[in-house]
């Protein structure tokens, strides 16, 4: 039973006029999806070749290593306690030497030695928390809060804890790039920011 | 007549509570299909095949966001497949995700035939003498959403006949379900407080009230308890023993095949299936005496 009265049958171009703030919403998120959506396939990810480096070319040196998770062992995820997530002498990259390109921050040093180095990470991009700055949330499967709950990676250039974020730490040549992992909010690498 | 309503309330509140319990708890992906199948022939025991056609929809548009959610956010695991915007999306993260949309269809299909199996005079009964307003609050919250539905439908159909948002587009229809929404919370807040005073004035809260119920503990009851009790051990036994741990990240733990995991999953499958199994014996019990009149 209609009670509705119709005084003549919609023609498409009304129903579509009605329609059109939906579907131009429709339009925008899909059009930001396929914008802001990079997708690369497992061989395009990993570097296979990286800056060579020449005479006159710039250099860092990086290295990564997690020799705290060896002394706190046991508070390590159990199902990381293997040598395959913990090396044995805690050395996850060995001191290596990177072409310096110009503008590098720490984090596109890092970005490009862990690509070619084939060394899984997580990080949590600069537009993604309110510091503006990239936070790296683990490298080779050991994650923040993976062996106690004040436990996360921090870095040192030059032997010091620069008090920002690896996206922002403009890089010069020489610099001497270390990450390493904390069991203890960098009390147990020499950090003292939070004390 | 079905069989989960001559079960007494007990065994039915204790075999629900414990595949609940195992399905929601257990991180062994062993208990998920069970669970899943389980509770599918349970609520297809209890509310037919149209019950089921009017959910899978609904039901598979959650399965499959929250399946597809967990790899977006998730990047661990040491099988990457793609890498989106510089993070790996990953073979266990993508199993991770279909593991808990798994766990949470299961919980909710369960849920659905709690809420179907417990009618108000079963939760009455069961906490009554213990306390009277948690059994009210009980049994409001729970026929909340069916009475929900059901007002909202009047409501809808009401506006529909007075000639209110007739026409098809989504604009409108968002329009007509806002008008809907408004009248009906201002339906539900009434309702209550029109319960919870016409309870009141029968004297639901004096001192003294006895309650009529005829559940009676009946030899097929204590059996449905053994069983499930028995169960329960099982699983709590390879708990405690550590055989069910399991993660998926970074790599995906091997299943074991120990007897106390076999022993585990056989127990909780004989639960999930005993409620529809039960529920089957009786039909055809059903079936077969009216076939002699």
């Amino acid at each position: 039973m209609h009670i509705r009265q119709k005084s003549r049958p919609k023609t498409v171009w009304e129903k579509v006029k009605k329609n059109a703030l939906f579907l131009f919403a429709a339009v925008l998120i899909i059009a930001v999806l396929i914008k802001g959506v990079n997708i690369q396939s497992v061989d395009e990810y990993y570097l296979e070749h990286i800056d060579d480096i020449t005479p006159e070319s710039m250099t860092v040196t990086m290295s990564i290593r997690c020799d705290t998770i060896l002394k706190n062992y046991n508070d390590l995820d159990k199902q990381l306690r293997s040598e395959n997530f913990v090396p044995a002498d805690g050395v996850i990259l060995p001191t290596t030497k990177y072409v310096l390109r110009e503008g590098d921050t720490v984090f596109s040093v890092f970005d490009r030695a862990v690509r070619h180095e084939h060394i899984q990470t997580e990080y949590q991009g600069a537009d993604a928390n309110r510091y503006g700055t990239v936070y790296i949330q683990g490298i080779n499967y050991l994650y923040e809060f993976s062996c106690g709950p004040l436990s996360g990676w921090m870095y040192r250039v030059n032997g010091e804890f620069p008090n920002k974020g690896c996206s922002d730490y403009e890089l010069s040549d020489g610099d001497v790039i270390e990450w390493v992992y904390t069991c203890d909010l960098g009390h147990d690498i020499g950090c003292d920011f939070n004390d | 007549m079905k069989h989960s309503d001559i079960l007494h309330p007990v065994s039915s509140t204790f075999c629900f509570l414990s595949v609940l319990t195992v399905a929601m708890f257990a991180q062994n992906p062993v208990f998920r299909l069970p669970a899943l199948l389980g509770g599918i022939a349970f609520y297809f025991c209890l509310d037919g095949k149209n019950g089921l056609r009017r959910n899978i929809v609904g039901d598979m548009i959650l399965f499959i966001l929250v399946a597809v959610t967990n790899p977006l956010f998730v990047h661990n695991g040491v099988t990457p497949l793609f890498f989106l915007n510089g993070n790996a999306i990953t073979l266990e993260a993508v199993l991770c995700g279909i593991d808990i949309s798994a766990m949470l269809l299961s919980v909710v299909l369960w849920f659905r035939c709690v809420n179907i199996v417990m009618t108000s005079d079963k939760l009455l009964y069961l906490f009554g003498k213990l306390s009277p307003r948690i059994s009210i609050l009980l049994s409001s919250a729970l026929r909340f959403v069916p009475l929900f539905r059901e007002q909202a439908r009047k409501i809808r159909t009401a506006q529909k006949a007075l000639g209110l948002y007739a026409s098809d587009s989504i604009t409108d229809r968002i329009r007509a379900s806002c008008r809907t929404y408004s009248a009906l919370v201002s339906w539900a807040l009434e309702n209550a407080v029109d319960t919870g005073a016409s309870m009141k004035g029968r004297g639901y809260e004096l001192h003294g009230r006895t309650f009529y119920s005829s559940y009676k503990l009946k030899a097929a009851d204590i059996a449905v308890l053994l069983v499930t009790a028995a169960s329960d051990i099982t699983v709590g036994i390879a708990a405690a023993n550590g055989s069910l741990g399991f993660s998926f990240y970074p790599r995906i733990t091997e299943p074991k095949a120990d007897l106390a995991t076999i022993a585990a999953a056989t127990a909780f499958c004989i639960i999930s299936f005993l409620p529809s199994v039960l529920e089957a014996k009786e039909a055809v019990l059903w079936r077969y005496y009216r076939s002699k009149i």
